[in-house]
């Protein structure tokens, strides 16, 4: 079945370069000569362009594709025929007819000079280093420096040395090891939207750096670190654990927010050490929020490592066999008809297919993701009432966007980041209902009451590919329904190509687009008070029952990895797995499937979640039409063809029905928001709130917003 | 015949090639690789920074190093196992170190009675670097030329 | 014998050659960091009137007038720093009402500009560097030569011909000069 997976992701791919070279035979062409070989690349490339797309060992330090091209670092000098001087690849446009040399006698003195000066003041401590072994400096000095140093001049003037900077709880700067490259500045300035870090006096004597005292925090800054091209920039909560070599990698989806960013998770004697972004064009470009990047030390808090069972006020564990039995008793003993689920945010999709059917085959209808969405008679029907419906690719298409009740930068930052990429290159206009945040662009606020919507159906008229974006958790209120009214009618009235989706929901949880595409159903609040349930099955759900207690006597059956208040709460516990160690499908909120593998295995007698449920159900006499997980990919397929078409953005179909089907209802009037600011952000539910690293990095948002050079 | 007796003859005044070993001890050189141990600065500082180059290194992966930040903000190991009866001693770990600390002492005598005790953390290779620091140092000097 | 005479040597050159690491001087007198001082931070307010405007804050940019200027020109603050670190005649910290340099380059070293110091030293109480303990004077090195006498010239300024201009003989012409009447009108 993963082999299956696989070949479809791999015919995806062959279709997308397809399509991106159709597009570029548009663009006039030039041929240029590199070595001697004749290449045809498009006008517009650089020379460093061309010589990575034709694979081209050329080294660079300062050069990255998604930001501004700096020039500084000079070690892609390279020789042209015909120009007296070695010119930087990176910045020089191709001409027609260049002779590209990169083999010459005087490239390859100018790449080995430049090392050799970028040497004389790098310290020499890779041994203690953590950038060591996957570090630009040294594989470039190994590939084209010198073996011999010429450096001797310890006694007379010595190496730069420089104080390090404090930018917060997560990076760490040693600014010894600085290079100037400046990528960190262009990407805090370019990318974050921060202008923080600069540069500070000039010469041998500049500084990369704050200037002030001042930390640099922002819901994207971990990217820092992987730009670094040496160990000036580190993590610190992955400090001196480990070498690159020895961990090990698996591709996974991160589940700290809805966007589905592509990670790849580092782990080494079956701990998660780190996660790095992975790259994909169309969702995460190769960015990753820091709630993904370090919420990572949650995995190891209050784990639930053994089932257990409630005796008078404490819970008490014991073997996989009698939680089995007594879990099956309860159910066999509960109204079958009443038999509720609930899932969290994290489960994947197996999970949620495997519970489904569970509780279908007993008789119950009542399964329930938490959030709550009832705003539509269309309910879960329409994918586009409930997710993204343009790929997230082509935001940065927009030339006006609307947001209505949402940050993104704090709720989707992947997102946020092609949102600040359309402000940026697209002269995009930015428009706000609802309260005052911290956006990292500039924004005009229209009000913050739902009345004030009518004032953006103006700002939005005479735009070519207007976006509006809604928080779902608007949609949770009452202000739901007039929110979409409106907001459909303004869409109505727009006149925009009908594959473009103006309307977007931006949804918080990874498992929502996947449970509602199961066919799970939202608001399980209101549910549980509507009708009380003879049994309670939670998947790894906390947040509801901070609001509601199930009554006494209902048995409550908590499958899940981390205790909090459900498992305080239940009957019974069965220890499940995070996405680390169970891997499985999940659905972003544009409706893409995504495989994550399985990295880890589950400490100690946890199992995978859609196993368990497996298990019930044979325990409960209840047959199930899959035993492993082969059979049980083939039973999503049947559900749903889009749970196996892995990796491919979904049209979205009737989006105009989402208009028409509101329920029509008074709204109370103000909009708000839960994370306004950056110390909204680092902690926001229950996996969060479990990470020391968020803690601290909460604590030091806390400290920098008192500090008087908060202000950028 | 004579001749024979003559060579036997000869022998007999001649020193003889065994050696009474537990009491007499044959030559050792300077690059002998025996034992391992963790050596320190004279300050009494220890100088392996857990940088993890003799675990990379290491062909029959003997070496299992977990590093950590000390109080002080220095990096330094946690935990540095050395699996004795996986060794091949090679000595490559004491080649890779770039500070000196990991090296192959001149000690051959540590047969155990069980294999547990083959199996060295960081506290019995730090004692067994304290034991033979002057042995140690002075292999070193003398072998440097050729490093 | 040899070889622990060679090793002997060897660890005499040993020693001089593992000595600690040394550091590069700064080449300036000024921090490129800021610190916060009483004289210096950012609560300390700072309007354009008109004594700063005659004379910029008494000889030097603190830290809020960087803040004033970020606030009027519509910049990040950390893009007018970077303005203010570059420029070395933006002085960053207070100084005395007068900045005593001195020019401590080989030639001036040489006609004694030590002496010089010393003497601006003993009489001022400054350390290279520091303002005086009455706050009235800052003595710094500069290192700045005096410009030298150019050589033979015969009469011209710089490299231009001897024998004057062979182009760009007439009088320039003004803007718009060649350009068609459509264009200008628009």
């Amino acid at each position: 079945m993963l082999k299956n997976f696989s070949k479809l992701l791999k015919c995806r791919c062959f279709q997308s370069t397809s399509f991106r070279l159709q597009q570029q035979q548009t663009v006039p062409e030039v041929e240029v000569f590199i070595n001697g070989r004749s290449v045809t690349v498009p006008s517009y490339f650089t020379i460093l362009q061309t010589l990575r797309r034709e694979r081209v060992t050329f080294p660079s330090f300062c050069y990255h594709e998604r930001l501004s091209i700096a020039g500084n670092c000079r070690m892609c000098l390279v020789q042209i025929e015909g120009m007296a001087k070695l010119q930087i690849a990176c910045a020089l446009n191709v001409g027609k007819g260049m002779k590209i040399r990169t083999n010459s006698e005087k490239t390859m003195l100018a790449q080995e000079s430049v090392l050799e000066f970028l040497l004389i003041n790098h310290p020499l401590d890779c041994p203690i280093c953590d950038q060591g072994g996957e570090c630009d400096l040294q594989d470039l000095s190994m590939r084209f420096g010198n073996d011999r140093s010429r450096f001797t001049d310890i006694h007379f003037s010595g190496k730069r040395a420089v104080e390090d900077k404090d930018l917060g709880p997560l990076i760490r700067a040693e600014m010894n090891r600085c290079i100037h490259c400046t990528r960190c500045i262009r990407f805090s300035s370019q990318v974050c939207g921060l202008d923080v870090l600069g540069t500070a006096g000039r010469g041998a004597d500049m500084l990369v750096g704050t200037y002030v005292d001042k930390m640099f925090l922002s819901e994207l800054s971990g990217n820092i670190i992987d730009l670094c091209p040496v160990g000036a920039l580190t993590a610190i909560p992955y400090m001196f654990k480990a070498r690159p070599w020895e961990v090990r990698k698996a591709n996974s989806i991160d589940v700290t927010d809805a966007t589905g960013t592509n990670i790849v998770v580092n782990f080494r004697f079956d701990r998660v050490l780190r996660v790095l972004p992975r790259e994909h064009e169309e969702i995460n470009q190769e960015w990753l929020s820091d709630k993904g990047r370090w919420a990572i030390d949650s995995l190891e808090m209050q784990r639930l490592v053994t089932p257990m069972q409630r005796v008078n006020t404490c819970l008490c564990p014991l073997d996989w066999d009698s939680a089995l039995n007594i879990a099956a008793g309860l159910i066999k003993c509960a109204n079958p008809k009443n038999i509720m689920a609930i899932a969290g945010p994290h489960c994947n999709v197996e999970t949620l297919v495997a519970a489904k059917d569970f509780l279908n085959m007993l008789g119950s209808e009542h399964t329930y993701v938490e959030r709550g969405m009832n705003y539509s008679k269309s309910n879960t029907d329409l994918k586009a009432g409930f997710s993204l419906n343009v790929n997230m690719k082509d935001i940065v298409k927009a030339d006006r966007i609307l947001l209505v009740g949402t940050n993104p930068r704090f709720e989707a930052p992947v997102l946020n980041a092609w949102i600040r990429q359309a402000y940026r290159t697209n002269e995009c206009d930015i428009f706000v209902v609802g309260p005052c945040c911290d956006y990292n662009y500039h924004v005009n606020y229209l009000g913050a009451d739902v009345d004030c919507l009518s004032n953006a159906a103006s700002a939005l008229q005479g735009a070519k590919r207007p976006l509006i974006f809604v928080g779902i958790s608007q949609l949770e209120t009452a202000n739901g329904g007039p929110i979409m009214s409106t907001l459909s009618k303004i869409v109505a009235s727009l006149k925009v190509g009908s594959d473009w989706g103006v309307l977007n929901i931006i949804t918080r949880d990874a498992s929502f687009a996947g449970a509602l595409e199961a066919g799970w159903k939202p608001g399980a609040l209101e549910a549980v008070e509507k009708n009380v349930p003879s049994l309670v099955l939670s998947l790894g759900a906390d947040e509801s029952f901070y609001d509601w207690k199930p009554p006494a006597g209902i048995p409550f059956i908590y499958i899940g990895f981390q205790g909090d208040r459900s498992s305080e709460l239940a009957t019974i516990v069965l220890p499940g797995c995070a996405y680390t160690e169970s891997g499985g499908l999940y659905l972003n909120m544009e409706g893409r499937s995504q495989y994550a593998m399985p990295a880890v295995t589950p400490p100690g007698m946890a199992r995978p979640d859609w196993k368990i449920i497996r298990a019930l159900a044979e325990y409960s006499d209840v047959c199930m039409p899959y035993k492993n997980l082969d059979s049980l990919h083939s039973r999503m397929g049947q559900i749903s063809p889009n749970f196996t078409c892995l990796g491919c953005y979904q049209q979205k179909v009737f989006p105009d029905l989402v208009g028409q089907l509101v329920t029509p209802a008074k709204g109370t009037g103000c909009i708000d928001i839960d994370m306004k600011t950056l110390k909204d952000y680092y902690c926001s539910d229950v996996f969060t709130y479990n990470s020391s690293t968020m803690i601290k990095a909460q604590k030091a948002a806390v400290e920098l917003a008192r500090s008087s050079y908060a202000r950028i | 015949m004579v001749s024979g007796f003559a060579v036997t003859l000869g022998h007999m005044f001649k020193e003889p090639a065994t050696i009474n070993y537990p009491f007499e001890k044959g030559p050792l050189s300077p690059r002998f690789r025996g034992e391992h141990a963790l050596r320190r600065y004279a300050t009494g500082e220890e100088r392996c920074i857990a940088c993890k180059l003799c675990e990379a290194i290491c062909p029959a992966q003997a070496i299992t190093i977990e590093a950590e930040e000390r109080c002080d903000g220095s990096r330094r190991a946690t935990r540095y196992d050395i699996d004795m009866t996986k060794c091949i001693f090679c000595g490559y770990c004491q080649e890779a170190c770039p500070v000196d600390a990991i090296v192959e002492g001149p000690n051959f005598e540590y047969s155990t009675e069980t294999h547990e005790e083959l199996l060295y953390n960081k506290e019995k290779l730090l004692a067994n670097g304290d034991r033979w620091e002057p042995e140690i140092a002075s292999n070193i000097k003398d072998s440097h030329l050729y490093r | 014998m040899l070889s622990s005479l060679r090793s002997g040597v060897q660890g005499l050159w040993r020693v001089s050659s593992r000595c600690i690491q040394t550091t590069s001087t700064l080449q300036h007198d000024s921090l490129f960091v800021h610190r916060d001082t009483p004289e210096d931070n950012s609560s300390i307010p700072f309007e354009f009137s008109e004594p700063n405007q005659k004379r910029q804050a008494g000889g030097w940019l603190p830290i809020s007038a960087m803040h004033k200027v970020a606030e009027i020109l519509n910049l990040p603050k950390m893009r007018v720093y970077e303005v203010a670190t570059f420029y070395t005649m933006f002085i960053r910290r207070p100084i005395g009402k007068y900045h005593l340099q001195v020019c401590t380059t080989t030639p001036c070293w040489l006609r004694g500009s030590d002496a010089v110091l010393q003497t601006l030293k003993d009489a001022t109480g400054c350390q290279v560097g520091g303002n005086s303990p009455c706050g009235k004077f800052t003595l710094s090195e500069l290192k700045k030569d005096e410009k030298p006498k150019p050589g033979p010239r015969s009469g011209r300024f710089a490299s231009e011909p001897l024998g004057g201009l062979t182009s760009l003989t007439e009088e320039p012409t003004g803007p718009g000069f060649g350009v068609q009447e459509a264009v200008l009108k628009a």
